[in-house]
Parts: C-alpha cells; structure tokens; sequence
C-alpha cells in the first residue's frame, strides 16, 4: 500500500521542470546585460531523453548547467524531484565535452570518487565500480591513467563516473563533440543501450540534429541568442517515436530530419533578415 | 640518464683546467692552486694532513648547515602550503593578506639580519628563522598561482559528483595544484642554502657558513673555496632528494 503510493507520487513528479526560467549575464563592471535566456517552461518525465537541439549561443548549455547547479537562474525556478536545485550534487550527473576527468586517478578511482565522496563504504564502492567498469567495456583500463586513453575511452570513464552516483538525471553537454565521427556514432549506439538498460533519465545537449533524432524521446529545438538579438528560447518541442535502435537512412528518420532542420534554417533566416 | 651525465661532465673539466691554468701562469692573484684545494678538502672531510681545527670537522659543519636549512624549510612549508591553499581559494582571506605580503616580501632577507638578530639573539635559531623567511615566499606564492590555476572544470566535476566544500580542497584542489607546489618548495629549498650561509656569518661557531667566515678571518682561501664547495653540494643533494620525495610522495601518478 505504502509502496504504491510512493511508486505513484514517484511517476507523478517529472524529473526536471524547468518554469519561467530565465538567465541575465553580466560584465564584471555590471554594465553590459546579456539576456541568454527567457520564459523556459519544460518538463522532464522520468526515464525521457531528452535532446537540446540548437546553434551556437542559443542557450542551450546554459539551460543545462542551470539544472545542473552550475549557474543560478534570474528569474523562475528549477527543480528535480520536485527539489528546487541549490548548487550541483551527486543527484545530476554531468557528461562535460571535456570530459573532466581527475587525471591523477586511474579509471578506477574516478568511477569510485563519487560514491567515495558520498561514504559509501568500501565494499560497496568497489561493487560499483566493477558494475560501472564492465556497463562501460573497460575492465581492462581499470588501472590506466586517463592521459593513456582514447577520447572516446576517456568519455566513456566520465560516463561510468556520474552512472556510480545513481544520478535522478543525466546531464549531456555536447559529450561527443570532441570525437571523431566513426567514434561519436559507436558512442551514440552505446549510450543509447545503456540508457535503455539503466531506465536513466537524460538531458542532452547538441548542436547535430542526427544525433538527436538518433537518441532522444523528445527534441527541444531552441532558437534566439545574442548574435540574433533576442533570448535564447524554445522553438519547438518534437517526439521522436521510433524503435530503437534507430536506422538513420530510413524514410521516417529523414523526415524528421527534415522537419527539424526546417525549424533552424527558419530561425537562421529569419535572423539574417 | 647516463646519457645526460655524459655530456655534463666536460664543462668542470674545462673550467677546472682553465683554473689550474690561469694559477699557474699568474693571471689571478691569492687563489690557490688545485692541488691545495683538493688537500684542503681532504683534510676537511677525513682529516690526516693539517691536523687543525677544521680536520675531519666536515660532518659537524655540515650537519648544523643541513640541520638548519631543513628546520626553516620545513617550518615555511608547513605554513605556507595551507595558507596558500586558502589564500588562492578564499577572495576575503586573499584581500586581508595580499597588501601586507606585498610590503614585507621585498625586503631582502639580508635586511632582516640585524633585527633578526637583535631579537633573537646570536645563535642557530635567528639562522633558522632567516632561513624560514627566505623560504617562505616562493612556496606560498606558488601554492596561490597554482589553486588559483586549477582547472575549474575539476571542480565543478568534483562539486556535481558530491564532493564537500572541504574534501574539494585535500581531493581536488591540493593534488591539482601540487605540480606549482613542488616548485616553490625547490625554489625554497635553493634560496635556504643561499641563506644559512648568511646566517652563520654571524655569532655560530659551527655550519659551513661559519666556516667560510672564520677561514675569511685568518685568510685561508682554499678553506673559503672548500666551504663553498660542500654548500654546493649539499644544495645539489637536498634539491635531489626533494625530487625523489615528491615522485615517492605523488608514487608517480601522473600530475596536471
């Protein structure tokens, strides 16, 4: 009784909302005003991956290190869980494009610092190290200095390091922004079955509209930004209903291509003018 | 490694023998030949040829030497590391000492002899505080430069994976910034050995300082260049050390 109730109270409050969010940057001296961000209404239901699909300065990262507590918004309210979000924790993992990866550490300690961090005890940080090493197909590595792996490698251990911490959402920042193509899509392929596996709540920013049509439940497209003089906003919101995984030559894949990069050009013209 | 040793090796030799040369032909006046400098060590460090009282005394000398160095280093590591630490990470903290360090740093150690002396007294401890002094700065002035240059995408990977305000200063910050550290300990360690010797010009009766300024007294010159010659070295050895220290101490993990 006690457990449905909490299963239903769990399935009723989204992941992420995001209401009435917006974000004014300042200068230093506090004279220049830049508003990247305005009006963000967006919910994110549990287990949904969710794409940020826009160009460069849109705001779309901005959004994103919002939620995850890296910048605090100037107007409206972020919250996951139903928490409203005071500064980053173990509950929003993020993926960096840089990866971000302590490189006095071996693969292994980075997958375990933050269930370290968290005191966990031993025994339980190794079992989640060894589950997250071998989600990830590196067991080999576990004693490797992340400066001798692969990009591709190296995202991979930033993957499996936030995963440890059983994070209520998954923060993407462009993670496959830095790899070559051939591994950006044997990245992609993965993370899509591990999201599958794991039921792991996403939040992924990108600037490739592939990419979102390949992973995501639902793309956000976002329009505006400083170059076009308006705030960075919400254009449209598309569900993406296809198996998975997904054929990218397939008619139904393109046709939402299409109608994705039709949004954009539109909102690149439409600033041009 | 032997390599780098191999190629070392033929520049002393030149200037020794450009030395040997320039005594032998009488270019340079009152400094002894080779030979005599080479007895003049012997003596100091086995004894056996002039039987005076500096025999054999190269360990009494050296080891209050290394024994002062070490105390005055050790003391400003031991401050100026954590000072540094939360200096580079504390803005108020940073505001409340940058002005004071900025004023008291350029003063030369050698300007701080007499009060130094005044205050404390003739004797090893004045020696050890000029030392702590002189060490002082590099250590934490690199220590800020380098918190101050730690990747902020470590922290914020650090923070977003749970990690404490003060977890995220001894498991983030302090081994992104060891590499600057380290640095400003050997700068340290370097300008100690320049110091102590200051600090025994006056009022010890033991160090290799002292004895480069009792040998000044009765003019033995092949003394004063002995002295030199094991300051040097000691130096040469303590920066080594320092070096093996650190690489057992980080046990060679790969740093920033």
């Amino acid at each position: 009784m006690q457990t449905a109730a909490r299963a239903m109270s769990i399935t009723a409050t989204p992941a992420v909302s995001l209401d009435g969010v917006g974000k004014v940057f300042r200068s230093a001296d506090g004279e220049k005003k830049v508003h990247a961000l305005d009006g963000i209404d967006l919910t994110i239901a549990e287990q949904e991956f969710l794409c940020l699909l826009g160009g460069s300065g849109c705001g779309k990262s901005t959004l994103l290190r919002m939620i995850a507590g890296f910048e605090t918004p100037t107007t409206g309210q972020v919250a996951v869980r139903g928490e409203p979000v005071r500064g980053p924790g173990p509950d929003r993992g993020v993926v960096f494009q840089d990866y971000g990866l302590f490189p006095w550490l071996t693969v292994a300690e980075n997958i375990g610092f933050g269930p370290r961090r968290r005191g966990l005890p031993g025994a339980d940080v190794d079992a989640a190290v060894q589950r997250f090493l071998s989600l990830v197909g590196l067991e080999r590595f576990a004693t490797t200095f992340p400066a001798q792996l692969s990009g591709g490698m190296q995202q991979r251990v930033a993957i499996a390091r936030v995963l440890a911490n059983d994070p209520a959402v998954l923060l993407m920042d462009e993670p496959f922004g830095a790899l070559d193509s051939l591994t950006r899509e044997t990245m992609q392929h993965e993370l899509q079955q591990i999201c599958d596996e794991l039921r792991t709540t996403v939040v992924f920013v990108t600037h490739s509209v592939e990419e979102a049509v390949y992973l995501a439940d639902r793309v956000v497209v976002m329009g505006g930004g400083p170059s076009v003089g308006t705030p960075g906003h919400v254009e449209l919101v598309l569900p993406v209903a296809l198996e998975h995984p997904r054929d990218i030559t397939s008619p139904e894949f393109n046709e939402l291509k299409r109608e994705l990069l039709a949004v954009i050009h539109g909102t690149s013209t439409a600033a041009l003018r | 490694m032997s390599r780098r040793i191999f190629w070392g090796v033929p520049l002393p030799v030149a200037l020794l023998a450009l030395w040997a040369l320039a005594v032998d032909r009488n270019w340079v006046r009152l400094i002894p030949q080779l030979d005599e400098v080479g007895k003049e060590i012997w003596d100091f460090a086995f004894g056996g040829i002039h039987d005076d009282a500096y025999s054999a005394s190269l360990l009494t000398h050296l080891g209050a030497s290394a024994s002062r160095v070490l105390r005055g280093f050790a003391w400003a590591t031991v401050l100026a590391v954590p000072l540094g630490i939360l200096m580079g990470r504390n803005q108020r903290l940073s505001a409340m000492t940058d002005l004071t360090i900025s004023l008291l740093r350029p003063v030369p150690v050698t300007a701080w002899v007499p009060l130094v002396l005044i205050v404390f007294g003739l004797g090893s401890r004045s020696a050890v505080i000029l030392i702590f002094i002189a060490a002082f700065y590099p250590i934490l002035l690199n220590t800020v430069a380098g918190v101050r240059a730690v990747p902020s995408r470590l922290v914020e990977a650090a923070a977003m994976l749970g990690t404490s305000r003060r977890q995220m200063l001894v498991r983030v910050v302090l081994p992104a910034a060891l590499p600057s550290i380290f640095a400003g300990m050997r700068i340290a360690l370097g300008f100690a050995w320049v110091v102590v010797v200051v600090g025994e010009t006056v009022g010890v009766s033991t160090g290799l300082g002292s004895v480069i300024s009792e040998a000044r007294e009765i003019s033995n010159t092949a003394l004063i260049i002995t002295g030199m010659a094991f300051i040097g070295l000691a130096g040469f050895a303590t920066d080594r050390l320092l070096g093996t220290g650190v690489r057992l101490a980080t046990r060679r993990r790969p740093l920033i």
